[in-house]
Order: C-alpha cells, then structure tokens, then sequence
C-alpha cells in the first residue's frame, strides 16, 4: 500500500465557488478532509508535569481540532486516570483531559476541554502536543492510542 | 429534474488512491529526537506535521438472528478504527436488547469489535462506549491483530444480532478509519 502525500489542506466539491443564490447550481459545497494523527500514551514514567513527554502529533498551524479521544487498551490506575494534553507552550493552557480508568474509547469532551479556544484554531504556529498523568498517579501499566482529527488549516481566527 | 437524482452527477468524479492520503507541510519523519524533555531539543517546527485522511465506509445492515456479512465493508489489513456509528431507521427489538454487534473475520469463532448495543429507538448511536475488553481495543488499533488472519489479508465486517424480536431492525452502519497503520502487525 504506497501512500499520497499532499501539502494540502485538501477539499472536495464540484461547484468551488459562490456566484449567485441557487443551491446545486451555483452556491459552494466545498468541504474539508478530516484529518487524523495518532500516537502511543503510556502510563509508566510519565506521571506528573515533570515528566512530560512529547508524542509525534504535530498540528498544522490555524488547524481546528475537531476531537481528541485515548483509545485504551490497557487500563491506566485505578485511582488517577487522567491524562493531559499540553501543547508545545508550557505555560499555555492544557488543551483537556482524558480518563483513562477503564478499556475503551474516551471521549475529550465537554468541560474536559480546557483550551476551547485553541481547539478552534491552534494558532498561527504548529503545535506540538505532549502529555503527562496525574501527579497522584501510581500506576505503570497503562497503554492507549491517542487520536487527534483537525481540520488542517481551517482558520477560523 | 427526476426525484432523488443527484444534481452533480455529471461534474462528480471519484479520485481514488491505493492510499493512505496523508496532508501537510513536511512529510519527512524525525527517527531520533528528545522526546522526554519539554520543551525538549527540537522545534515543532523541524517535525513532520502530516496526518492521515479519514476514510469512511458505509453499509446497511439489518435484525437477523443469524451472522451476516456487512456488505460493502471491508477494511484494509492494519487499519485502525476511529469511529462505528449507527443510523437505525427501523428499531431492533432483540431479547435483552443485544440488538446488534460487529465483529470480523477471517477467524472460526465470533471476534466482536463491538459488543451487543441497544438500538431500541430511532436515532444515531456511537458504538465507541461498546469496546468492554482489552482484545477489542487491540482490534479497533489495529484490525488485523485477530487469529487465523494471513499478512496482508482484507477485513471482512460481520452484524450478529441476538434472538427474539420481530428482525425487522435496519440500520446504516459507519466505520471511519486510517487504513493500513499497522500498530500491532
């Protein structure tokens, strides 16, 4: 399976432009590909700020993040299962939180979204996302995937 | 113009790919570089920022008591799954509300990607609360880490619903995902 690399954003529709008021005639219907990167979340040796790690998620400058999820596959601690996401800007907000308890798919949503605002655009440089557990954490053995879809380049600054 | 014709069916073309698409500004990947100190030895910068396309496959699927093939879903070999959603347009009323899972092939025995949801009521469903089990997680990771499948061998998708009911439940069944990723093959 080769691969197709595009500098995008890439966008499909077949009437690119709005010139007059007749929807399927001549009013845009152009969309964006929704976009994923995926990386490894572990559990041991990276609890607490301190001990951030990079992963190998770079976002696109002026991207919306559309969703971010940990797919777990090895329960995180019984206790702390939070995981932050941070973005290459220390000081910054914290982009949210995931728990981590249990086996299967978390959702970063709601008030776990702590950077609304970067979700929206991440700004006019890419950011490079890490992350770290709760400080109180004990726990080694958790594993999980996490994925972050965006819209490259969408600007909505 | 006729009822449900497609006003662009004549300027639509389809743009296919042996795939995986992938989009962004620097492809070139960074084998070795401090990943254990923020803010680290590297700009953001100096990385690939290139992420995959979502692909999407859609099918109908139906209450049936026995295992059916989903037709028109088949996922290539290493894909991973981001995303099952459910449309049900015609309620599934099985016995204790297994209405309806997934699970894939090759393998002799049932090898659930979803466990049983109940799709008792007209809506949307994510099936994404369904993975309850280490070995489903693994597969959504990576969908060829099942028994008895050969390298490189498509996934096949397979809808069981449980006993009981009317079997008059329809649905459409989405499967969003990154193909040929390889996590754990």
């Amino acid at each position: 399976m080769s691969t197709t690399s595009f500098a995008g954003p890439i966008k499909a529709g077949d009437i690119l432009n709005t010139i007059g008021t007749t929807l399927s005639d001549d009013v845009a219907n152009v969309g964006f590909a929704t976009m994923v990167q995926v990386a490894q979340v572990i559990e041991l040796g990276h609890v607490a700020t301190a001990n951030s790690v990079w992963t190998d998620i770079v976002i696109p400058a002026n991207s919306q993040i559309t969703r971010m999820a940990l797919l777990v596959t090895t329960a995180f601690d019984s206790t702390y299962g939070y995981i932050y996401i941070d973005n290459d800007r220390p000081s910054d907000p914290q982009l949210g939180n995931i728990v981590g308890l249990t086996v299967g798919l978390h959702e970063c949503e709601g008030t776990r979204v702590s950077d609304p605002g970067t979700w929206k655009d991440v700004g006019s440089s890419d950011i490079h996302l890490s992350y770290h557990i709760a400080s109180t954490s004990t726990g080694t053995a958790g594993v999980g995937t996490l994925i972050v879809e965006y819209v490259q380049n969408n600007n909505l600054t | 113009m006729a009822a449900n014709s497609n006003p662009h069916k004549n300027t639509y073309n389809s743009t296919r790919f042996s795939g995986p698409v992938k989009s962004g500004s620097r492809w070139f990947p960074v084998p070795s570089y401090d990943r254990e100190t923020v803010p680290g030895t590297i700009a953001a910068t100096a990385l690939p920022n290139t992420g995959y396309v979502i692909c999407s496959q859609s099918a109908g699927v139906k209450q049936t008591v026995a295992e059916e093939s989903v037709n028109n879903i088949v996922l290539p070999a290493g894909s991973m799954i981001l995303s099952i959603q459910i449309i049900v347009t015609t309620v599934f009323d099985a016995t204790d509300d297994k209405d309806l899972s997934i699970y894939c092939r090759p393998e002799s025995a049932l090898t659930w990607i979803t466990d049983y949801v109940n799709l008792g009521a007209v809506g949307v469903y994510d099936l994404g609360n369904r993975i309850t089990t280490s070995a489903t997680a693994n597969r959504w990771k990576d969908v060829s880490y099942i028994p008895d499948v050969k390298a490189g061998d498509s996934v096949d998708l397979i809808a069981d619903s449980g006993a009981g009911g009317s079997q008059t439940g329809r649905a459409i069944l989405t499967i969003n995902y990154i193909p040929g990723l390889h996590l754990l093959t």
